[in-house]
């Protein structure tokens, strides 16, 4: 039992010194390499008829925010459709968005308020897909705002036959509300500008994530739509897409400002929901990513390490209970230097989904400057995302096994708009 | 105890100073969120466009003929009736407002040049950036630093450097020999004339394709093949003579179309592409390394604007035409044809 | 004379980078990591047999205890590190019972409050977790507590001199990855090296007293909760300070030159 114990911990070591490479390959080639061009360079004047999802429940707070960048944008309406879903909301989310499609004919509106239809942004995004006339969908979420031209920036990529979804840049509006938004720009700056752009370059798998991003109606409706039994249909349509062989791309001048959660109740619970519904995927694409043939090895490595990433804190919380179990039972001299390894590795290569040097490196490409003095209390925030992550992944594998119903919590919102202060773009 | 007492503080510094620090961070002021330019929109002619707006408008204030307020003072050059000699080094904004300007050669010209007429740059001459309002012709050897652009026509002779960006507001030729970065014209012709004698043969209309209609994995599309489709291959991609891919190309590694072909819509390689002679190709054109387009090629269709973007070089040869943008991230150039065989059997 | 020779332009952080680092940067790994690396390896007897002499004289004067330096086998063939040997006690059952319920109380109080979801909350309820856990050891079966406070000097020491080397490891890494200029580089790796070193020094003397002073039943959570953290917190502010120091450099007319696109 307690040599058990003991290879329990060795692995666990070994794996995240995988990720500690992982992580240091990907700042090395972020920072000192030539980076893999963006197709939002490409001038074109014949691009796609595009529609704009916007899933939304109770976001009578921040929509016309939303509504009015969209509006700004610069893509030529003849080709842009809008998609206002009302999914069974409570608030004045239905009024706001009857009153912009009748002032604005781009906008078209799906209520969802049959209390027996199923709630969900997987679902919403299926009805909105089969009303939809344009060929690329584009999704954001309600609290996001769009610039002029992020719409043409993430349309032009379809140019390529080979991509099949593209993922832009999320930069948090309100990084220096208090100490959680801060270090939630400090891990967008990791995970953004460092690790996505790192997979870019290298041509292994940048990840989709659901808002600012867009993808081909085809290949999604091909496949019978979004699994409506999937909380993380993101990283559902990142998977299915690549083991078909197409392309994720990620732009990284394609930024649009985000709403960071305020509260820490309201990030662990968007975190918990993050791990169960990654993990979903995990269970159901493992097997598929180790055998497929349509991935080189260094893309399945990548997709590997990616899939897993949300259950490493829960084995590396096992691993924390595995080295008490160790202490007491009078093992601690193995463990003395085994241990600061793993703490260390542990916090360098998993940390906060991104180890402070990644941090440190996209902080220095973005010019951030005092907002990296935070960089220390992200070692606190590691147990708590230890915590959460560890909880969703229990929700996932009581969901697999039992297969019961997901139950879609939408993230708290702490902007308002102003509905006076409604602009008309035109 | 006293001694225990200050090694325990020393502890407890060490211990809590990193935390203090995010206090102080917290306490900076002039935090703000990282700054998105929410109102940008791409506009190959910026350059151009965002001198003549501020030109425009500290012309409207201006007080002093002498002198203009651009982004700061700036001495003002007056070229209306004024003969230049060559060799001349003028270090003043130039403006032109009522005669054609005509810059002799082997001159040096640091600042900007503003000319509301025709404007003829003698050869050899250097020139920092240039707004023409009609037509602009640059003889042999000029050099531009940084942009020039005309509002009609923009006509280069051989061996121009034309700075990081050329653009015009309906055509562009330009000779060979002639180096760029960025090109940007409703029409885009290398040589002397333009050449634009071959239609694109009709065909139906190029959709949106099923995801069913890629042919994947291809390495290479046979002479005289017709795909319905697009094409796409994970390694060296080879499009033989006369072929005709009714959608677009994709390669993950090098890309050759050769002549005769047709490619409806866009061709993508993460390698280089080489585009032999008489190739039409309806979209843009993307690599992630070199471009080499060879003779009496089109890139693009009139009336639109398609691009041609490469990650290193592009090298275009003569006689062909493009219809909107060109632009590489290190300096590009038009070859004649033996240079241009030379560069392709580099590569093959 | 040409014009100025403004022909670059220079794109926004979505494609600059910075120049490959030259093989002469390898240096800093030879020059300073490397060295300090073997300083930790091969006079870790020398180091700990000082450490342990201060410590001990300092212990001598404070508590009314034996006080020794004993040594033991680390790295074979490297000599043997030297640590304090100080008398301890055992928690009596009353003051086990005291602490679990204490633990417990507090658990359970976290769990109420407002703030039970942020992560100092959380790390603080694991600290009360295993000090829990230490507590009924203690309650349930106190003989069989396998440590003594020698152990936990000897297993300190061991530990520390671990740390010391993986602190010289990770942070030569870091800062020779992320960090450009060779004054910065050296800067932050020198005061985080400085650091750690200091700060072990000093938590080895107040650990050890705390375990004297209120028993071995504290040891589990200074070992998991007040241990190696710590000096990674350190690191870090280190880092980060150096980091901002970097990047105000870059964002000046000096340091703009160095970004490539």
């Amino acid at each position: 039992m307690v040599a058990i114990m003991k290879l329990y911990f060795i692995i666990m070591i070994i794996v995240m010194l995988v990720y500690m490479v992982r992580h240091i390959i990907f700042t090395y080639n972020r920072l000192y390499s030539q980076q893999r061009l963006s197709y939002r360079d490409i001038y074109d004047s014949d691009l796609p008829k595009i529609t704009v999802l916007l899933p939304m429940h109770n976001e009578g707070r921040v929509i016309t925010m939303l509504f009015d960048a969209l509006l700004r944008c610069d893509y030529d309406w003849d080709k842009l459709e809008i998609i206002a879903i009302d999914d069974h909301s409570v608030d004045a989310t239905g009024q706001i968005i009857d009153q912009y499609s009748s002032k604005y004919p781009i906008i078209r509106t799906l209520h969802r308020t049959d209390p027996d239809q199923r709630r969900g942004k997987p679902v919403a995004l299926n009805e909105g897909m089969v009303m939809s006339t344009g060929e690329i969908m584009i999704v954001f979420d309600a609290d996001y705002r769009p610039s002029k031209n992020l719409l043409k920036k993430l349309a032009t990529a379809f140019n390529d036959p080979q991509v099949g979804a593209v993922m832009g840049r999320v930069i948090p509006l309100n990084a220096s509300k208090n100490t959680l938004t801060n270090l939630l720009n400090l891990e967008r700056t990791g995970g953004y500008q460092v690790d996505q752009q790192a997979r870019y370059n290298m041509r292994l798998l940048p990840q989709y994530g659901g808002t600012v991003g867009a993808f081909r109606k085809s290949l999604i409706l091909h496949g019978g739509g979004f699994d409506e039994h999937i909380l993380a249909e993101d990283t559902e349509l990142t998977y299915r897409f690549a083991l078909d062989g197409w392309h994720i791309v990620y732009d990284n001048s394609a930024e649009c400002y985000e709403e960071a959660p305020e509260s820490w109740d309201a990030r662990g619970k968007q975190v918990r929901r993050w791990s169960r519904g990654h993990n979903e995927v995990m269970f159901r694409y493992l097997g598929k990513t180790l055998t497929v043939n349509r991935l080189s090895f260094f893309q399945r490595i990548d997709a590997v390490l990616l899939l897993l990433v949300y259950i490493v804190p829960f084995l590396l919380g096992l691993a924390f209970l595995d080295c008490i179990a160790l202490f007491f039972l009078g093992e601690m001299d193995i463990l003395t230097g085994w241990w600061i390894v793993l703490f260390v590795g542990a916090f360098n290569a998993w940390g906060n989904f991104a180890p402070f040097y990644e941090i440190a490196a996209g902080a220095l490409l973005d010019g951030m400057k005092d907002e990296l003095l935070v960089l220390p209390a992200m070692c606190f925030s590691f147990y708590f995302y230890m915590w959460h992550i560890s909880l969703g992944f229990f929700d996932a594998v009581v969901d697999t096994i039992t297969q019961r119903h997901v139950e879609w919590v939408k993230t708290d919102r702490f902007f308002e708009s102003d509905p006076d202060e409604t602009e008309n773009p035109m | 105890m006293t001694f225990l007492f200050v090694i325990f503080c020393i502890m407890l510094s060490l211990m809590l100073f990193p935390l203090l620090l995010g206090r102080y961070s917290r306490g900076s002021e002039g935090q703000e969120p990282l700054f998105i330019k929410v109102d940008n929109t791409k506009d190959p002619r910026y350059f151009a466009k965002s001198f003549r707006e501020k030109l425009l408008s500290a012309r409207d204030k201006q007080q002093d003929d002498s002198v203009l307020y651009l982004s700061k003072a700036e001495k003002v050059f007056l070229a209306d009736g004024v003969e230049l000699s060559p060799y001349s080094e003028i270090s003043e904004v130039v403006l032109a407002t009522r005669a054609p300007l005509d810059i002799p050669a082997h001159c040096v010209f640091q600042k900007e040049i503003y000319s509301e007429k025709d404007v003829r740059v003698r050869a050899r001459t250097t020139i920092r950036a240039l707004a023409g309002m009609e037509n602009v012709k640059l003889d042999r050897g000029v050099r531009v630093v940084r942009w020039i652009d005309a509002e009609n026509t923009l006509s280069v002779f051989e061996d121009c450097d034309l700075g990081i960006s050329a653009t015009a507001g309906k055509r562009i030729t330009i000779e060979f020999g002639c180096t760029f970065q960025r090109l940007y014209a409703p029409e885009i012709h290398s040589g002397i004339k333009p050449w634009d004698e071959r239609e694109m043969p009709l065909e139906h209309k190029a959709d949106e394709m099923p995801a069913s209609d890629r042919v994947y994995d291809q390495q290479r599309v046979p002479a005289n093949e017709r795909i319905d489709g697009s094409v796409i291959s994970i390694g060296d991609l080879t499009l033989e003579q006369n072929c005709e891919i009714t959608q677009s190309v994709h390669a993950d590694k090098n890309l050759r179309i050769c002549s005769g072909s047709i490619v409806r819509k866009n061709v993508f390689a993460d390698g280089d592409i080489v585009i032999e002679d008489n190739v039409i190709i309806g979209g843009n054109v993307f690599s992630q390394k070199d471009i080499l387009i060879g003779t009496h090629c089109r890139v693009g269709t009139l009336g639109q604007t398609k691009s041609i973007i490469a990650r290193n070089c592009i090298a275009l040869s003569q006689d062909s035409t493009f219809y909107g943008y060109i632009g590489s991230e290190m300096p590009s150039r038009i070859v004649n044809q033996e240079l241009f065989f030379e560069l392709m059997s580099n590569r093959y | 004379m040409v014009p100025d020779n403004k022909s670059r332009i220079f794109y926004p952080r979505d494609y600059r980078h910075l120049n490959k680092p030259k093989p002469r940067s390898l240096l800093f790994l030879g020059i300073f990591v490397l060295p300090t690396l073997c300083l930790f390896l091969f006079f870790y007897p020398t180091i700990t047999i000082s450490l342990s002499s201060w410590g001990a004289a300092i212990l001598r004067a404070t508590t009314k205890t034996v006080v020794s330096i004993e040594s033991v086998r680390f790295i074979p063939g490297l000599g043997e590190a030297s640590f304090i040997s100080i008398e301890g006690t055992t928690p009596s059952f009353t003051h086990s019972l005291v602490n679990a319920i204490i633990s417990v109380f507090f658990i359970l109080l976290s769990t109420q409050i407002n703030r039970n979801n942020r992560p100092l909350m959380i790390y603080l309820s694991m600290g009360l977790f295993v000090h829990l856990v230490s507590s009924l050891f203690f309650l349930v079966i106190p003989d069989l507590f396998p440590y003594t406070i020698q152990d936990y000097s000897r297993l300190y020491i061991l530990q520390q001199i671990g740390t010391w080397m993986t602190i010289t490891v990770i942070s030569g890494l870091a800062t020779n990855l992320v960090l450009p200029t060779g004054g910065y580089k050296y800067a932050a790796f020198i005061v985080t090296v400085l650091f750690s070193f200091i700060f072990g020094c000093v938590r080895y003397v107040i650990y050890l007293y705390l375990l004297y002073r209120f028993t071995v039943l504290y040891m589990a959570a200074l070992y998991f909760i007040f241990g190696v953290l710590y000096d990674f917190l350190g690191m870090i502010a280190i880092y980060a300070i150096f980091v901002r120091g970097a990047s105000y450099r870059m964002s000046s007319n000096a340091g703009k030159g160095e970004w490539q696109w």
